[in-house]
């Protein structure tokens, strides 16, 4: 595999993975404003924040769980939980 | 109510597995509860720990643990859009027990480390997560954890920068976002024998690179590790930085991987895992309350990571203030008492060790590095200088003061530069 041609998408397939039912991380309509859709859009290393028809979506598929989407954004624009005991990210290698 | 374990620890990484393992080892009770698949699913740390503080605590660990390789060669490479300007240190010093640091894949390394914490006797728990602590007035006496309660005279909440337990207790707020970085890693899979050739490494010796000025100016650098069998790479960038700035987390670890000094290191290797992690470096100054009425706060959850710069220290801080916990709480059940008054020594401890004095003497070290002249002006000026001492096209020369002064012209004046280098008495 070229690691040039290495995108998120195709790095993140790299990774195991035990998805959650529920979404660990919700976008709070209200309170996220423009300034904090494009601070998300660009923080999230896995790009968990995507724009679907002008709206800001988090997709938990992928999210390593870093939390800098919590860090960045101004408080309030996302719930921020951890997944439940048991799911999200599995990392092998660390 | 009676206790059902004198200490519960909260997260099976590096600190909260340090914590387990020597309170176990003193024959307490201890129970360590992990959210994750199994200890070490949710851990990542770009790669380098310096081996002295689990040394001391598990002597000559590495001939039992899953390490990599001991760094014998340190590399600081400055690098311009094409070329890089890198002074290397190497010495056979590092090669020899105990070794200096080790490169580690920190997955691997606390599957390893919390059966050390079964073996000394300490009950391990994974795939639960704590959802909250118990109180009682004042004091906590244990955790609310997969819907049950479950009751200890000790809570050392180890779980991470992210730590749900110390704003629960009220031992600090979220940290800012100017005092947390973001890692960002691939670990890449390369033969042992191309390594060996490639870095010029024999047997488990090993090889750490630190980049400064491939983050597009954002406030940070990368790293390049060896492992036995495969690279971590990575870039480390300041969340505040990275805001303000116009970039992209994941487009930064590109633009490292693709610039063309560093692509020739990793060519051929084959990408195995992508992770991310925050980092809690605001040093000293960011330091939260360390203790309340039976609760200790260790590791990242407490923000025990220093970087000046070159270094940016984490996993041996984590062992060393695990340990210290697990001290404070021995001596918390000789007097049977585990209030802040008696749990004050944890930090008095600290105090003692270079954990809370390393963070003391680079107090000054984060102010340092919010100067954004470290991460272009000057990479691009050391690129450029050396590129009008080597070339050599037949038009006339200069002397080295001279080609400095040129390339200095219109992006940093003598004086700040001279101040630059003074501010570095921080580090």
């Amino acid at each position: 595999m070229s690691l040039d041609k290495l995108n998120v998408e195709r790095r993140l397939g790299l990774n195991s993975f035990d998805t959650d039912e529920e979404s660990h991380i919700k976008v709070n309509r209200e309170l996220c404003k423009e300034r904090d859709i494009e601070i998300l859009l660009r923080v999230c290393p896995a790009k968990c924040f995507t724009l679907s028809s002008g709206e800001l979506v988090f997709s938990r598929l992928g999210c390593l769980e870093c939390g800098a989407c919590r860090a960045a954004a101004s408080p309030g624009a996302i719930d921020w939980n951890f997944p439940r005991g048991g799911t999200g990210i599995r990392y092998r290698y660390g | 109510m009676e206790a059902d374990f004198e200490a519960i620890v909260v997260g099976a990484g590096l600190s909260g597995c340090a914590a387990a393992y020597s309170l176990a080892k003193q024959g307490s009770s201890v129970l360590l509860i992990e959210r994750g698949k199994h200890p070490g699913s949710k851990n990542v740390s770009g790669g380098l720990m310096y081996c002295h503080a689990l040394h001391k605590l598990i002597p000559e660990f590495w001939k039992e643990a899953p390490v990599e390789r001991h760094v014998r060669r340190n590399v600081i490479s400055l690098l311009s859009k094409e070329s890089a300007a890198s002074l290397s240190f190497d010495t056979s010093r590092f090669s020899v027990p105990p070794y200096n640091g080790y490169t580690v894949l920190l997955s691997k390394f606390n599957e390893w480390f919390a059966s050390k914490v079964e073996q000394a006797g300490g009950i391990v728990t994974s795939g639960i997560f704590v959802e909250n602590l118990l109180q009682e007035g004042d004091k906590i006496v244990g955790v609310r954890a997969g819907g049950e309660e479950i009751r200890s005279n000790l809570v050392i909440a180890a779980d991470g920068v992210n730590s749900g337990l110390a704003e629960k207790a009220q031992l600090r707020s979220r940290f800012d976002s100017g005092s947390l970085a973001l890692g960002v890693k691939s670990v890449l899979g390369l033969p042992r024998k191309t390594i060996e050739e490639r870095f010029n490494v024999q047997g488990d010796d090993g090889v750490a690179y630190t980049f400064l000025g491939c983050t597009s100016g954002v406030q940070g650098g990368g790293f390049l590790y060896t492992n036995k069998e495969s690279l971590s790479i990575g870039v480390v960038v300041g969340i505040g930085s990275l805001v303000e700035a116009d970039a992209k987390s994941a487009d930064l670890l590109d633009d490292l991987i693709s610039h063309p000094t560093v692509k020739g290191l990793i060519e051929g290797a084959d990408p195995l895992e992508y992770s991310a992690q925050l980092i809690p470096e605001g040093g000293i100054g960011a330091k939260p309350q360390l203790y309340r009425n039976g609760l200790l706060l260790v590791g990242d959850a407490a923000g025990f990571v220093q970087n000046n710069g070159l270094l940016l220290r984490g996993m041996d801080f984590a062992v060393a203030s695990g340990a210290m916990a697990a001290e404070a709480g021995k001596r918390a059940k000789e007097k049977g008492d585990y209030s802040a008054a008696t749990l004050s020594q944890y930090e008095s401890l600290l105090k003692e060790t270079f954990v809370l004095r390393d963070l003391q003497t680079y107090r000054n070290a984060p102010h340092f590095l919010e100067n954004p002249r470290l991460y272009s002006t000057y990479p691009d000026l050391a690129c450029d200088l050396m590129e009008r001492l080597y070339a050599v096209d037949g038009s006339p020369r200069q002397n080295l003061v001279g080609a400095a002064r040129k390339e200095m012209k219109g992006k940093v004046s003598l004086v700040r530069m001279v101040r630059d280098l003074l501010g570095a008495r921080a580090l």
